[in-house]
């Protein structure tokens, strides 16, 4: 799905789970909002598993959902772009702790690929599984290019990618009220190193700030991730 | 007009982008490449004009609404989950948990403090 090759038109059917998605979506915002910003009513979890469970229900293949979807996913593109904007507002703040971001974001980054791949060899699943947990902290436009080339399963990888990214935004206000880190930049910092685009999104609806470190650390990761694991893998 | 300029700038960096990985094979993605390069041209132009202002402000509000067809899209994958859920569970849970306060805790250790602002 990119901008240089567009999906079709939705015809009638994509237009119709496009506007169920975006009416679900609405509700779920009102929700959330009537509950005191509860993290637990996540609309892009809760819509997203009543779409799953309509076309499990209905018999419905995916393909016809993505007829609408697919367009999302284009202007997902573009909302990725618009992250440059608060990295260029808070530039200066960045550039103050620069030190600090760098040494942060790489041994966070370490720490979330060797625990995953540490623990996937010691309960010893399978090495296309290994491999597949190798790209959970990059981006998921990434994951799946970067699965491929090491040997895993690359819609698996979307999959672990896009569950990391919701399980870090569903306890990440806890786990920073618990330890008790209040600096937001280090909270975006951390959103943007273990959960990737969608915390990212919460980090950016939380406050600019907190956006602006999460995007530019989601960007140099999975950068960085992804020049390096091929070349660890082609080692071993 | 300013809010389609807005789009219409967004689109075509990113169109730029995805044009520039094909043709010079880079390894970076192209959402990524789009995001230096916007920051770039926001750097020469010394400001954020307008049109684009809001309509990054309304697509980053609502970034959640664009990712809902990849999470559907595991519609299709419940078949190896269910295979593997519980080892994977417990990897992601700790594999999340772990970078998260890490990454969190060693820049809180190491930045130089922020003004008040900051701080919630």
């Amino acid at each position: 799905m990119s901008l240089l090759s567009l999906p079709d038109l939705p015809g009638w059917e994509g237009l119709f789970w496009l506007a169920t998605t975006l009416v679900l979506y609405a509700i779920f915002l009102r929700l959330r909002r009537h509950f005191n910003d509860s993290g637990l009513l996540q609309p892009l979890l809760w819509v997203s598993a009543l779409l799953m469970a309509a076309l499990l229900i209905g018999d419905i293949s995916l393909s016809r959902y993505q007829l609408g979807g697919n367009w999302l996913v284009v202007i997902l593109g573009l909302s990725t772009v618009s992250i440059g904007v608060p990295i260029y507002d808070n530039l200066p703040i960045i550039r103050r702790a620069a030190g600090a971001f760098f040494v942060a974001m790489l041994l966070g980054s370490v720490s979330a690929v060797g625990t995953a791949l540490v623990m996937a060899y010691f309960l010893q699943l399978d090495t296309l599984i290994f491999a597949t947990l190798a790209t959970k902290s990059i981006t998921s436009p990434l994951a799946f290019g970067v699965s491929n080339e090491i040997g895993g399963l690359p819609a698996l990888a979307m999959g672990v990618v896009i569950i990391t990214g919701n399980f870090a935004v569903l306890i990440g206000p806890k786990l920073f009220a618990l330890t008790g880190i209040s600096d937001i930049r280090a909270q975006g910092l951390a959103y943007g190193v273990a959960a990737h685009g969608i915390g990212t999104a919460e980090a950016i609806r939380q406050s600019a700030l907190m956006g602006s470190f999460a995007g530019l650390s989601m960007g140099l990761n999975g950068v960085l991730t992804s020049l390096v694991l091929p070349m660890v893998f082609s080692l071993s | 007009m300013q809010l389609v300029a807005g789009i219409l700038l967004l689109a075509a960096i990113l169109a730029l982008s995805e044009w520039l990985k094909i043709s010079a094979s880079l390894a970076v993605p192209a959402p990524v490449l789009a995001i230096v390069l916007l920051v770039i041209i926001l750097l020469m132009r010394g400001a954020v004009p307008t049109g684009l202002r809001r309509v990054s402000a309304v697509l980053l509000r609502h970034m959640a609404l664009f990712f809902i067809p990849a999470l559907v899209a595991m519609v299709g994958l419940l078949d190896v989950l269910q295979e593997n859920i519980w080892p994977l569970l417990l990897i992601i849970i700790v594999s999340t948990v772990v970078p998260l306060w890490l990454t969190a805790f060693i820049f809180d250790r190491l930045a130089p403090g922020l003004d008040d602002e900051g701080r919630q």
